[in-house]
């Protein structure tokens, strides 16, 4: 089997104290980033903290800096990394907990905040039976609905980053699949939410959120669509009375 | 977060891929652009003041030294008003092909700033 | 309640001016840097801007040039600064200075154009 050595370059750091650790094993093709973590783990260093669960890109918890770049750990092969030195940062734009393990809990106040739920004017009982949907119905937002809420767009945002009212790619992506979907009947009370200062026009179209998402979610182009509906509101609003 | 941190969070390049460099550039001309809007306001005050003050002013600024300012000023300024259409298009939600778009418009860019900074250079020096 | 109903209106607004004022200037700045720049290097002596600007239309085309530009400007560095984490008051401070260093510079550009 094809080997090599690598070295890990582990950013660490557990209340005040913040340091660098390097650990250099040998890696087999097919591993992961995460595999490697769990060799360093397993045989390197037993304090070593980081936060996974899947280990197949479906569970989000193993978002992190891998080479400067926000990505799935359990998604990235060592061997289509570049170098054979791999730094492994926490996600930016987030606190730290330890080590590579990060605090989520803004991020899901701001995902709890768009409403990321149907909202029905009346909402039908369980005998009443569930509300049916056409397959193309579901295709309209479905790629939206495929996030995993790792946390990668928001930690490469720089807007989310330098103002910490802004909701962020994720939230607004989130948001944004519940608008088109049909059985929604939140439209306006969720655009509400969504169209401050500290919502889609905080985005400026870096795109960089589009570009690390592991599911290919696109929020860049949701928060753009947002931002449509949001001008064609307004313009009723100011012809309306 | 402070002003300090913004500043490497909007222009710092690590981390950040094509599209990234592409919002670094295009906030960073903004800003240049922006702060000579008001220079060349600021400048033309001269007009007020007679065909002396204006003339001298020309014969000052439309010269060899000040030509590598002039287009690297040009340069913003293509590049600003190209990457804006991509991100007009881009952000009123017309095409999924915006890094596609960004490769022709730098390619176009290109071209004409190296022509056009040859117009530039024929006014001035020749 | 009432404030916040203007705003909601007035950001997507301004959104979209910021759009279309980008696109009618990458049609005037071109214009503009063709007349003064590229064309000959008569264009920038003193007669020939005061014939230019002596012309009804061009100087209607210059001020509502100068309208778009300045837009365009200080909506975009309004941006930015909204870019960062601000408290409900500096928020209102930079919505304000961008309407007043706007409309100073629009009438400063206006008075140039009118003087000569």
């Amino acid at each position: 089997m094809e080997e090599k050595n690598v070295v890990f370059v582990v950013k660490r750091f557990y209340n005040d104290s913040e340091e660098e650790r390097r650990y250099e094993f040998t890696a087999s093709r097919g591993m992961t980033v995460l595999d490697g973590l769990y060799y360093i783990k397993d045989h390197l260093d037993a304090t070593l903290a980081f936060r996974a669960s899947c280990r197949m890109g479906i569970c989000g918890s193993c978002g992190m800096i891998i080479n400067g770049r926000p990505m799935l750990a359990c998604s990235t092969q060592i061997f289509d990394l570049d170098s054979d030195i791999i730094t492994v940062e926490p996600l930016k734009n987030m606190d730290g907990i330890k080590d590579l393990v990060a605090d989520f809990n803004e991020f899901f106040e701001k995902h709890k905040k768009v409403k990321p739920y149907l909202i029905r004017k009346v909402e039908k009982s369980v005998e009443e039976g569930e509300y049916i949907q056409t397959p193309d119905q579901l295709k309209e937002y479905r790629q939206y609905a495929l996030c995993i809420k790792c946390g990668l767009c928001y930690s490469v945002c720089a807007i989310a980053g330098s103002n910490n009212e802004y909701l962020g790619p994720a939230s607004l992506a989130s948001a944004y699949r519940f608008m088109k979907d049909n059985r929604d009947e939140g439209g306006e009370e969720r655009l509400l939410l969504v169209d401050g200062h500290d919502g889609c026009w905080r985005c400026h179209f870096m795109a960089e959120c589009s570009e690390v998402c592991p599911k290919e979610v696109d929020p860049a182009k949701a928060i753009q669509m947002i931002k449509r509906k949001a001008f064609i509101a307004a313009f009723k609003r100011l012809f309306r009375r | 977060m402070s002003l300090k941190n913004a500043i490497g969070l909007w222009f710092g390049l690590r981390g950040k891929s094509f599209t990234g460099y592409a919002f670094v550039l295009h906030r960073l001309t903004g800003i240049v652009l922006t702060i000579y809007l008001f220079l060349h306001l600021a400048f033309l005050t001269s007009l007020t003041q007679g065909e002396e003050a204006y003339t001298a002013l020309i014969r000052k600024t439309v010269t060899p030294t000040f030509l590598p300012f002039d287009i690297l000023l040009v340069g913003a300024t293509i590049y600003h008003g190209l990457n804006g259409l991509r991100l007009v298009i881009a952000e009123f939600g017309l095409t999924r092909y915006h890094k596609e778009l960004l490769w022709v418009l730098g390619l176009i860019g290109l071209i004409l700033w190296i022509y056009v900074s040859y117009l530039l250079y024929k006014i001035v020096v020749v | 309640m009432e404030e916040m109903h203007t705003k909601k209106v007035l950001e997507p607004i301004w959104w979209f001016f910021q759009m279309i004022s980008g696109i009618l200037l990458l049609i005037l700045v071109a214009g503009h840097l063709f007349a003064t720049h590229f064309a000959s290097k008569e264009a920038l002596e003193y007669s020939n801007v005061v014939a230019r600007l002596s012309s009804a239309p061009i100087k209607a085309i210059y001020i509502l040039f100068l309208l778009i530009v300045v837009y365009h400007g200080i909506n975009g560095m309004r941006a930015i600064f909204l870019d960062l984490t601000l408290s409900e008051r500096a928020r209102q401070i930079v919505n304000g200075g961008a309407l007043v260093i706007g409309m100073i510079t629009f009438i400063y550009g206006a008075y140039l154009a009118f003087s000569i």
